[in-house]
């Protein structure tokens, strides 16, 4: 495969926990700063499992640019459009158009490629009082529809309200698609959008991912199964014991190298390539061992004409699940080299929490700051790897970045989804 | 652009309000029969609309195995469809071949069955608010594995993946109604690049439950034409009052085309082309211009690298809605210029009702079965022309035609669309 001319990263958006910019983010990193706390939203307090990322001081009205969308769309959509509209304004694309006589081509030339959460439980509440007062007749039901539920309700929860919002916001009409794939939906987003650019469909696009992590409804189940932790998120740790949901948001602008050209563009990092596949491990399980996930590196690695000499480091999946951890650990350590030559490895999940679908597009920025700041964040919760991640270059501290200039990001979902993708520090005339 | 790796139609499975498999299905549309009764599933009788397009006598078997634990009606709809199109290939994943398999598809928004919304009210918000000390309290009661396996974004897909043990790229699309039409697009896409040899790739969907159903009329975009179901869905004609909801599964095996031909495979046309743009316009309705809709024909012709002569028939989204069957009329025209007024065009939503996200998946394959049996199926109900609505819409019963290509449109809430182009695997068609 060829990676010639390259596709840049040329803007960043972020909303998270940790804050509601890449930069707030970036600083939660650097001061080690864990947002994971009780769940204040719900009255989850009885919950063995009630700590979460919370979105404190988002306020939607105040922070999207058109109010009376709020009453078209869920909250999660607001996450995304958010992220997206943000993103936008960091990589000046609006303001580039506008200096074209013709903008149409533009914006035919401009995908949209999203990682929805598709519907959550939460979106279905506004039927409870209706089915509390009918008692479940359903002619009652029928009768009283009208009265009880919003008439928009179905467009309130389309899947791809922050795809289409995007595009009517800025005007973007290129290809597009809606992924809502688990947590690998948003990294399986910017992958499509980077093989859209390389087959020439379009010239550039916005990926955005998002999601709601703290549905209490969902959260109940991911807790019957055995998936959160009471106390935190530890990655790789001997006291791992589970993973945190969290609610956000992410959007990253890719562009080939001609658009950037043109418009003279800077450029965050290079997007060398990536690859998603399922283990058919079942919906809810991953191979133990690790074994599909180090194939699937392997061939990233291969596919974007990367050596394990170019790493600079490894950004894990890290959920904090003994499970996923371990085998993504196996996986890691079977690159093929020894401990001394591993590639250090990090995970941010600890400082926001598990935002799901948005999660591939998080670590993706957050690793492309990285290489830009030429500083690896560490995992502070860390205090002692458990066995299987022993191998691996872990650190609970912020290191100097001072081999290697690549990076790869690693990412998992339910339906035993793994997708890997590798970025590169740009050229410094470029940056 | 001319792409080194052709694509064959190999294999082809339908479930729809027509019939459970692809014969059947074909032979009713083409007898003109309609899919639309009073709806059978719940009772129906005090909502606006008590019409709908079911598929008929193919109820939920008891789970065979583990991965059907998941599955719900129209995932079950899906694995009939999938289980099919892969018989009908004739080659299905290996041990050895796995990777090289891929699958996407275009679902429906996953919501939960209205059963266990039902219980979920019960149990956790009996007043109709959520109560969520009272879920924590009842947990062990309301627990059951299989209703979160259900809901999860992804379980149509893992249900496919497990059956087959596909383990390459996999992943599921939401773009409303242009769901199936995008999944194949997508999977075309795939197979280009080089990632997979063989794709499954199609739709499934169905809201015919009271909420889906609750939703359409609470917008007012459905046909209440109850007393009279198989004139309701009227395509371009100006008694049109909506469209009419439908349900069912189409699955697609997309091959690369030496591989198909190596093996000695059936095929049964060229997936030539897609094209893939978004309107940004409105949520729910098409540019009457046909904005949007001419970028996605024009980029599928061009994808195909054919002209607008080369086009025998267009499959069009048709859904029997004022604004729809304008904008797509227009869009025609805009494209096909002189060609337009004597190009066949047909929508077969006017018997099989509207599939919603399964929709462009079954047109895609009812288009195969034109190119097939050089047969061009009818617009049902078109007695009362739209003069705004003025093509060759086949309003004298199927036509037998020997065609080359055909063009099968789909477009969705949220203003995505997906245009096909799939030509005659010996005739071909040449720009």
């Amino acid at each position: 495969m060829s990676h010639h001319p390259p596709v840049y990263i040329t803007g960043l958006g972020l909303l998270t926990a940790a804050g509601h910019s890449p930069e707030a983010n970036w600083q939660s990193l650097m001061n080690q700063t864990c947002h994971l706390k009780p769940i204040s939203e719900y009255n989850l307090s009885n919950w063995a499992c009630h700590l979460g990322g919370e979105l404190h001081d988002f306020n939607p009205a105040k922070q999207l640019p058109d109010r009376k969308l709020l009453k078209v769309i869920s909250r999660q959509d607001s996450f995304g459009l958010f992220a997206a509209y943000q993103a936008i304004e960091h990589s000046q694309l609006l303001v580039y158009r506008e200096s074209l006589s013709d903008p149409e081509e533009f914006n035919d030339t401009t995908g949209i490629y999203v990682g929805s959460p598709g519907n959550k439980y939460l979106q279905q509440y506004d039927f409870l009082p209706l089915l509390a007062k009918t008692k479940h007749d359903m002619a009652a039901f029928a009768d009283n529809l009208f009265s009880e539920v919003h008439p928009m309700w179905l467009l309130r929860i389309l899947p791809n309200n922050v795809l289409a919002y995007t595009g009517i916001h800025a005007g973007f009409k290129g290809p597009n698609h809606n992924f809502a794939n688990h947590a690998v939906g948003g990294m399986q987003a910017l992958i499509e959008a980077f093989h859209a650019i390389k087959a020439g469909q379009i010239e550039r696009a916005v990926v955005v991912a998002y999601d709601l992590g703290l549905d209490p409804q969902a959260l109940f189940y991911y807790d019957k199964l055995g998936l959160l932790s009471p106390d935190g998120l530890r990655p790789f740790d001997t006291q791992n014991n589970g993973t945190i949901l969290a609610d956000g948001a992410a959007a990253i602008v890719l562009e080939s190298q001609a658009s950037a050209k043109a418009r003279k563009a800077r450029c965050f990092a290079e997007l060398r390539g990536g690859a998603s596949q399922t283990e058919a491990s079942g919906l809810f399980g991953a191979e133990p061992e690790g074994q599909h996930l180090s194939n699937l590196i392997q061939q990233v690695i291969e596919t974007t004409q990367l050596s394990m000499q170019d790493l600079a480091f490894i950004v894990a999946h890290g959920n904090g699940n003994k499970g996923s951890d371990n085998s993504e650990a196996q996986a890691i350590s079977r690159l093929g080299l020894g401990p001394t030559k591993q590639p250090p490895t990090t995970a941010f999940k600890w400082s926001m929490g598990h935002t799901l679908v948005a999660s591939g597009l998080v670590d993706t920025i957050l690793a492309t700051l990285a290489l830009k700041n030429k500083r690896l964040p560490g995992i502070a919760s860390l205090s002692q790897p458990n066995p299987a991640a022993r191998s691996l270059n872990l650190s609970a501290d912020t290191r100097p970045l001072t081999q290697g200039d690549a990076a790869l990001i690693i990412n998992r979902g339910f339906a035993s989804m793994n997708a890997c993708l590798a970025i590169k520090a740009c050229a410094p005339e470029l940056s | 652009m001319m792409h080194s790796r052709r694509v064959a139609v190999t294999g082809l499975g339908i479930v729809s309000p027509l019939g459970n498999n692809v014969t059947h299905t074909w032979e009713q549309l083409i007898q003109g029969r309609s899919g639309i009764a009073p709806i059978q599933q719940f009772d129906a009788s005090q909502f606006p609309t008590r019409i709908a397009a079911e598929v008929k006598e193919l109820p939920l078997p008891k789970p065979a195995n583990k991965p059907e634990r998941f599955a719900m009606s129209f995932t079950h709809f899906a694995l009939q469809a999938a289980k099919e199109a892969i018989q009908d290939a004739g080659i299905k994943p290996t041990s050895e071949t796995a990777k090289r398999w891929g699958v996407v598809v275009g679902s429906g928004m996953m919501t939960a069955e209205f059963e266990y919304l039902k219980r979920f009210q019960q149990t956790a918000a009996p007043s109709g608010e959520p109560d969520w000390q009272s879920l924590a309290s009842q947990g062990n009661t309301f627990f059951n594995l299989s209703d979160f396996g259900k809901t999860t974004s992804n379980a149509g897909l893992n249900l496919l993946i497990q059956t087959f043990g596909i383990q390459g790229m996999a992943t599921s699309v939401h773009t409303a109604c242009a769901s199936g039409g995008q999944a194949l697009g997508l999977a075309l896409q795939v197979i280009r690049r080089g990632e997979a040899d063989c794709m499954l790739a199609g739709g499934f969907d169905s809201m015919i439950n009271p909420l889906g159903l609750s939703s359409f009329c609470l917008l007012g975009a459905l046909s209440t034409c109850n007393d009279q179901p198989q004139q309701a869905s009227r395509p371009f004609d100006g008694a049109r009052d909506g469209f009419v909801l439908g349900e069912g599964a189409a699955f697609l095996v997309l091959e690369e085309w030496q591989h198909a031909v190596r093996r000695g495979a059936s095929i049964y046309a060229e997936f030539a082309g897609e094209g893939n743009s978004l309107s940004a316009y409105r949520i729910t309705d098409s540019h009457p211009s046909g904005d949007g809709a001419i970028q996605a024909i024009k980029s599928a012709l061009r994808d195909a690298q054919l002209s607008i002569e080369n086009i025998d028939y267009v499959n069009a989204h048709g859904t029997s809605t004022k604004m729809n069957d304008l904008s797509e009329t227009n869009a025609i025209k805009a494209v096909f210029g002189h060609r337009a007024l004597t190009l066949p065009v047909s929508s077969t939503k006017s018997q099989t009702g509207h599939l919603i996200a399964a929709a462009g998946a079954l047109e895609a394959a009812l288009s195969v079965l034109s190119l097939k049996h050089g047969l061009l199926p009818k617009t049902a109900n078109l007695t009362m022309p739209d003069p705004e609505c003025d093509l060759d819409y086949i309003v004298d019963g199927p036509r037998e035609v020997p065609i080359k290509a055909v063009l099968s449109n789909s477009f969705g809430f949220g203003g995505s669309n997906s245009c096909l182009v799939f030509t005659h695997p010996k005739k071909g068609a040449s720009a």
